[in-house]
C-alpha cells in the first residue's frame, strides 16, 4: 500500500484517509476551530503534541500493558496529556478562545 | 505473554498508571495554577478597559488599569461607598454565597436566577471619583445555558450606556453566543437605562428589532436571532442589575448630581 513509503505516509492521511472529509470524524472540532487561522494553528500544534506523546508512552510500556486492560490503559495517558496541555494553554495562551481548548479533546 | 495477564500484573500496571497519571496531572495542575489565575485576572481587567471603550492593544493592560480606573466597593443596600474593604481583596464571587454578607432572592425579585445577592459590590470608575466620566458595574444572570458574568458601563450620567460586554459565557455558539458579537455589543453605545425622573430601569432587548421611529427605542436593543432565553436573559439581569435590589440607590446620586 501507498502508505509505506514516506511520502504515502504524509499524504494519505490528507487525500486518500482525510478523518474529517472522509472519516467524518472530528467535525465537531474542526468546524469550532476553523474560523481562524490563530485557534487553527494553536489546535494543531496541541493535537499533534498530544498524538506524539501519547504514541511514545504508550509504545514504551507496550509490552507490560495486560491485553484485559489495554484500551482504558491508553485512554488513561491520552486523557492526562490532554488535560496537562488543556492546563499549559490556559497558562501560556490564554486568549485561546475555550471553544479550542475543550475540542482538542 | 502469559505472565502480562495475570491478576497480579493486570493490577499492579492499572495502579502504577493510575498514580503516575495522577501525579503528572496534578503537578501541572499546581504549577500552573498562579500563572492561570494571573492570565483570568488580566483577562477581566482589559474586559472592564474594552467595555469602557479605553483599551489600547499593545500596552500592558495592568498599567492602563491602574491608570484608567479607580475601583471602589458600593453597599448595594444603602448606594454609598464603603471605605474598610479593600476593592483588590474584595473576592465578591465568594461573598456573593456566603450568608453574612448576602442574602437571598426571592422568587418575583430573582429576576436573573442568581439566588443570592451580595451586600456589597465593586465599581470601578473612570476619571475624577467624585463626578467619574464612566462608572462600569458587573452584572450576572442565567441566559440559557450557562451564567452569564459581565460588565456594563455607564456615562456619568448613570444612565447613558457606553457598552456592554460578557467576559464569561457559555450560550449555544453562533445564537446566544452572538452576546460577544461586536456588532451587537455596538448597539449599546448611547442607549439608555432609566426615562427621564424615574429610577424603574426601562431598557430591555426587543424582539424583531428595535423600531428606530418609536420614543421606546432609546431604551431597547434587537434581541439576538435564535436566542430569545438569552435575549430575555440579558434583559431579567439589566432589570434587575439596574434595578433597585442592583445599583439603582447607587447610581441615583449621579443623576442627582448631574441634574443640579
Amino acid at each position: 500500500m501507498s502508505a509505506e513509503t514516506p511520502k504515502g505516509v504524509l499524504t494519505t492521511p490528507i487525500f486518500k484517509n482525510n478523518p474529517i472529509a472522509l472519516q467524518i470524524l472530528g467535525i465537531c472540532s474542526a468546524l469550532a476551530v476553523t474560523n481562524s487561522m490563530n485557534t487553527a494553528l494553536i489546535m494543531g500544534i496541541a493535537v499533534s503534541l498530544v498524538t506524539a506523546f501519547s504514541s511514545m508512552f504508550i509504545s514504551l510500556i507496550r509490552n507490560h500493558i495486560p491485553s484485559s486492560i489495554r484500551i482504558i490503559v491508553q485512554m488513561t495517558i491520552i486523557a492526562s496529556l490532554v488535560i496537562v496541555v488543556d492546563q499549559s494553554l490556559k497558562a501560556f495562551a490564554f486568549e485561546t478562545p475555550s471553544s479550542c481548548r475543550s475540542s482538542s479533546v | 505473554m502469559a505472565s502480562n495477564n495475570s491478576i497480579k500484573k493486570t493490577l499492579g500496571v492499572a495502579l502504577a498508571l493510575c498514580i503516575v497519571c495522577s501525579v503528572v496531572v496534578s503537578t501541572a495542575a499546581v504549577v500552573l495554577r498562579p500563572q492561570q489565575l494571573t492570565n483570568a485576572e488580566l483577562d477581566r481587567k482589559s474586559n472592564i478597559l474594552a467595555v469602557a471603550e479605553l483599551l489600547q492593544s499593545g500596552e500592558d493592560v495592568g498599567q492602563q488599569f491602574r491608570d484608567k480606573v479607580t475601583a471602589k466597593v458600593v453597599d448595594l443596600n444603602t448606594g454609598d461607598y464603603v471605605d474598610n474593604i479593600d476593592p483588590e481583596k474584595y473576592d465578591q464571587a465568594k461573598m456573593s454565597k456566603d450568608p453574612a454578607t448576602s442574602r437571598t432572592l426571592s422568587g418575583d425579585e430573582d429576576l436573573p436566577g442568581i439566588k443570592r445577592r451580595e451586600q456589597y459590590s465593586v465599581v470601578y470608575l473612570v476619571g475624577d471619583a467624585k463626578q467619574p466620566d464612566q462608572i462600569i458595574v458587573p452584572v450576572r444572570g442565567n441566559g440559557l445555558w450557562s451564567m452569564m458574568y459581565g460588565y456594563l458601563a455607564l456615562k456619568g450620567d448613570g444612565n447613558t450606556v457606553v457598552g456592554l460586554s460578557f467576559y464569561q459565557q457559555g450560550e449555544t455558539p453562533g445564537l446566544g453566543g452572538e452576546v460577544d458579537n461586536p456588532k451587537w455589543k455596538a448597539q449599546w453605545d448611547g442607549k439608555k437605562i432609566y426615562p427621564e425622573d424615574s429610577m424603574d430601569p426601562e431598557v430591555r432587548l426587543k424582539k424583531g428589532g428595535v423600531n428606530s421611529s418609536s420614543p421606546d427605542a432609546q431604551y431597547q436593543v434587537d434581541a439576538l436571532s435564535g436566542a430569545t432565553l438569552t435575549s430575555n436573559g440579558v434583559t431579567n439581569l439589566l432589570q434587575f442589575w439596574m434595578g433597585e435590589n442592583g445599583f439603582a440607590k447607587y447610581l441615583t446620586q449621579f443623576r442627582d448630581v448631574k441634574g443640579a
